[in-house]
């Protein structure tokens, strides 16, 4: 009755200071003066004699007044303190929260922007959180100012000189720039060469890498190389045709420099090993990189693992080439004996570098080296007139070529299923061996990441909503003074309910289908439809439940108070909007459940870069994505439908500025809840899953052996090595005389 | 015979616990109750009560939800509920109420405590 709205306005003044809890006791009163009259009217009075019955039998009205105020003052202060916090400072945590998780995300190394173009990544190891120390990062990407490989090398090498790993780094880097295949060293470069190398002989005594090197210079100083002409052995290639390939002939033009060449070369064979200096480096800044827990991180040692070039290979083919063509050359003048001696000391030369191989490419260049050597030896043996010699030679010939030829059929049966790789791992560690096992740590990471970025746009869907609404509060706010939107707070059990249904139980039923699909067997390269489709399903319906929760819980109490409300959607009202929504649901549904058979579907090559060419979608991922895109217009009509419909009434405009100011907490705290549980939860997964890739499955290019098989080849080489060992070495010279 | 003010204040609050212990109630329901079991002896002005049930509710003996009355539907009504604490009290208050009553009476009517 409106003559009680001075009474209760009375009563009530002093609680101004909550909105929300004023409305409340004036509903409460408002509520006990209408039972009130209502039973002094049945007693017989009239109507303006029982209103002021009941206003009498309220008792004294500035009595009332204080003791409502006194009874409420406490709970106004702390209620104060929740709203303040309320509007203040969960948007912003809801921020941080947001910001913290992609920050998470990227890694401590956030900048993998480098990773495509496989740049120098030394940048990155500024950054704050990557843990750092300032000699570590010295040693992991040099001086600041150093503008290539080689400075940052030679700096590296100056700050701790008596590094053999860091001085045979340097003279990796200084003889990528300075030995040149194409053209022989000059005197002078190879006077610097030799020295620089003797500097790396004394400070790892024991690596025969510098000793080949040297030798190497020596060689290419002393003598040129060429091909001989019309002339060539047949080697079958990987296509099933056969190739040419030339025998190597030399014109010794300093022949004392040679022999120290070749004098040079046997002092490294007798040495115990063969490191290749960039491989060490490798591992070592391997080490100080922190362990990787995100994947990003984990491809950071990726791209550091594809940046050694191992130009010693060449240069040591080289240098075999030297020395075989030395053996066909002596040959050829009838200096049996040499050549032998020089054939000799190839072949041991390969049988070292074969057994000391940490790479796949040291191997291979091992495995050319002896079949070539083994061909020159099958002609210079001929031109000998040993045709007993010829014949064994060339039987060993074909059986290397036996053993090549099943290497390749080996390899060609391990080909990987490309729908097992990650879409990261395929496209970044493509030419890794580590495709000759099942990449499933990489694929399972990289489905949590694709998680994460879906709970990254969840939430940043949810805080552009609680934004907007803020923005719009304030706006109104600060145009007007009176007739204020309120905070209304919904109760703690209303709260419960929302997390409940809106987060929890989607999460919960998300995670059991995901228990059940397959996917994790599959890279994102073939799901990637199916898990955008989930992933926006997810969202879609965390997002829809929390607003239409918030909005009935909001609603009622709006109600409560007092405040004129839209009556309750009912379903008829949207049965067009309502059907769609089924029809959709049901096509997603049976979708979603025939995916779960993903394994039957078709793997062709043509399906590997379905984000680079659109011919190539296949069915499989393109109706997952369009579905997505169904889904997203889906709801757009329904937000259309919302606030086209009648609640938008001018009558309702207090309520729904009152809704969107009420809803900004829930929204904001829903962000923050969902935000640090699945945020953590998820990195913790994107953690297990990085630390078995980096455990026994790591993609590394110094294991990289172990893990195809070309470990058997490597047996064979160091079975090999192991027996020539006992033999002298051979000295051409020597012999000669 | 009316009661003084003092003992009227000292005992709304076991009473509302009391009443509530029984079943949720609303603050006029509250008010007719106790006039109806007391036959109006105790006199409470009505006002008193919301202040009472507002602290009560302050120390979390007692929570309150808006309902719609169930004899006229439409209408919402606050309903205080009792809480766990607050039969806590009630007992203490009740225990605390039997023993004052016994020791008034051993001085005032005679009796033996």
């Amino acid at each position: 009755m409106s003559e009680w709205n001075e009474l209760i306005a009375r009563l009530t003044e002093r609680l101004t200071a909550d909105e929300e809890l004023r409305l409340d006791v004036a509903r409460e009163l408002r509520s006990h003066l209408e039972d009130s009259a209502d039973e002094f009217r049945r007693a017989g009075e009239s109507p303006e004699q029982a209103a002021a019955s009941a206003e009498r039998a309220l008792g004294n009205l500035d009595e009332l007044a204080e003791q409502l105020w006194q009874a409420n003052r406490k709970r106004m202060r702390l209620r104060g303190v929740l709203r303040w916090a309320a509007q203040t400072a969960l948007v912003p945590l809801a921020i941080l929260v947001i910001l913290a998780l992609i920050g998470e995300m990227t890694g401590r190394y956030p900048d993998y922007s480098e990773i495509p173009g496989l740049h120098h990544p030394a940048g990155i190891l500024w950054h704050p959180d990557s843990g750092l120390t300032e000699s570590q990062r010295f040693v992991l990407g040099g001086p600041a100012g150093a503008t290539s490989s080689l400075e940052q090398a030679k700096a590296i090498s100056n700050r701790w000189p008596d590094n053999p790993v860091y001085y045979g780094n340097f003279v990796a880097e200084w003889t990528k720039q300075n030995l040149d295949l194409s053209s022989k060293p000059t005197a002078e470069g190879l006077q610097a060469a030799l020295v620089i190398l003797e500097r790396g002989k004394q400070l790892d005594p024991n690596n025969a890498f510098y000793d080949f090197y040297q030798a190497a210079y020596l060689a290419m100083a002393s003598s040129d190389l060429t091909e001989e002409p019309n002339a060539g052995y047949p080697w079958a290639n990987r296509s099933g045709g056969v190739t040419t390939r030339p025998y190597q002939q030399i014109v010794i033009t300093d022949r004392r420099q040679f022999e120290r060449a070749i004098a040079v070369l046997r002092s490294g064979l007798a040495k115990p090993k063969c490191a290749e200096p960039e491989i060490d480096m490798l591992r070592l800044r391997l080490d100080l990189l922190p362990p990787p827990r995100r994947i990003y991180e984990y491809l950071q040692r990726i791209v550091r693992q594809t940046q050694p070039t191992l130009f010693s290979v060449s240069h040591f083919r080289w240098l075999a080439k030297d020395v075989m063509g030395a053996g066909l050359d002596a040959a050829k003048a009838g200096r049996a004996a040499e050549a032998q001696a020089y054939l000799d000391l190839a072949d041991r030369f390969s049988a070292f570098l074969g057994a000391n191989a940490e790479t796949i490419i040291q191997l291979l260049v091992a495995r050319a080296i002896r079949a070539d050597t083994l061909t020159h030896a099958e002609r210079a043996y001929a031109v000998l007139g040993q045709r007993e010699q010829a014949e064994k030679t060339h039987q060993d010939l074909l059986a290397v070529k036996a053993a090549f030829s099943n290497q390749r059929k080996q390899d060609d049966t391990l080909q990987p299923d490309p729908a097992k790789f990650g879409m990261l791992g395929y496209h970044f560690a493509s030419g890794f061996p580590g495709r000759y096992y099942d990449p499933e740590p990489l694929r399972t990471a990289e489905h949590v990441v694709a998680m994460e970025f879906a709970l990254v746009v969840l939430l940043a869907g949810l805080l552009f909503i609680t934004l907007l609404w803020g923005l719009a509060t304030l706006v109104h706010m600060f145009r007007r003074k009176e007739n204020r939107p309120i905070l209304v707070f919904v109760g703690w059990r209303q709260v419960g309910r929302i997390c409940l249904y809106a987060v929890v139980l989607p999460l919960g039923v998300f995670g059991i289908y995901r228990s059940l699909s397959n996917d994790s067997n599959y890279g994102l390269v073939r799901t990637y439809g199916k898990v955008l489709l989930e992933l926006v399903v997810l969202i879609s319906v965390v997002l829809e439940l929390l607003c239409c929760l918030s909005y009935s819980a909001v609603r009622r109490r709006a109600e409560e108070l007092g405040l004129k409300v839209p009556a309750p959607i009912r379903l008829r009202e949207w049965r067009w909007t309502v059907t769609l929504g089924v029809v959709i649901a049901l096509v997603v549904a049976g979708y979603l459940v025939v995916s779960l058979q993903a394994g039957d579907l078709p793997r062709t090559w043509s399906t590997l870069f379905p984000l680079y060419d659109s011919k190539h979608l296949e069915l499989y991922s393109t109706v997952g994505f369009v579905l997505s895109l169904v889904i997203a217009a889906y709801l757009v009509l329904l937000k259309l439908r919302e606030y086209l419909g009648r609640t938008t009434g001018r009558q309702y405009r207090h309520f729904r500025r009152t809704y969107r100011r009420s809803t900004i907490p829930i929204l904001a705290a829903a962000v923050i809840l969902l935000g640090v549980v699945l945020g953590w939860g998820l990195a913790k997964e994107e953690a297990a899953a990085v630390g078995r890739a980096t455990g026994a499955a790591d993609i590394s290019l110094s294991k990289e052996i172990a893990h195809s098989s070309y470990r058997y080849l490597k047996e064979e080489f160091v079975q090999r090595q192991r027996e020539l060992v006992t033999q002298p070495l051979p000295a051409p010279f020597d012999k000669a005389k | 015979m009316d009661f003084s003010q003092d003992m009227v204040r000292g005992s709304i609050v076991p009473i509302v616990l009391a009443l509530l212990n029984e079943r949720p109630m609303y603050g006029y329901e509250i008010v007719k109750v106790v006039n109806a079991r007391t036959g109006g002896r105790l006199e409470w002005r009505e006002g008193t009560l919301y202040p009472t049930l507002h602290s009560l509710q302050g120390e979390g003996l007692v929570k309150a939800s808006w309902a719609e009355a169930g004899q006229s539907p439409g209408r919402l009504r606050k309903y205080y509920h009792i809480t766990r604490k607050g039969r806590a009290e009630l007992a203490r208050r009740s225990e605390e109420w039997r023993q004052f009553s016994v020791a008034v009476n051993a001085i005032l009517l005679g009796g033996a405590l």
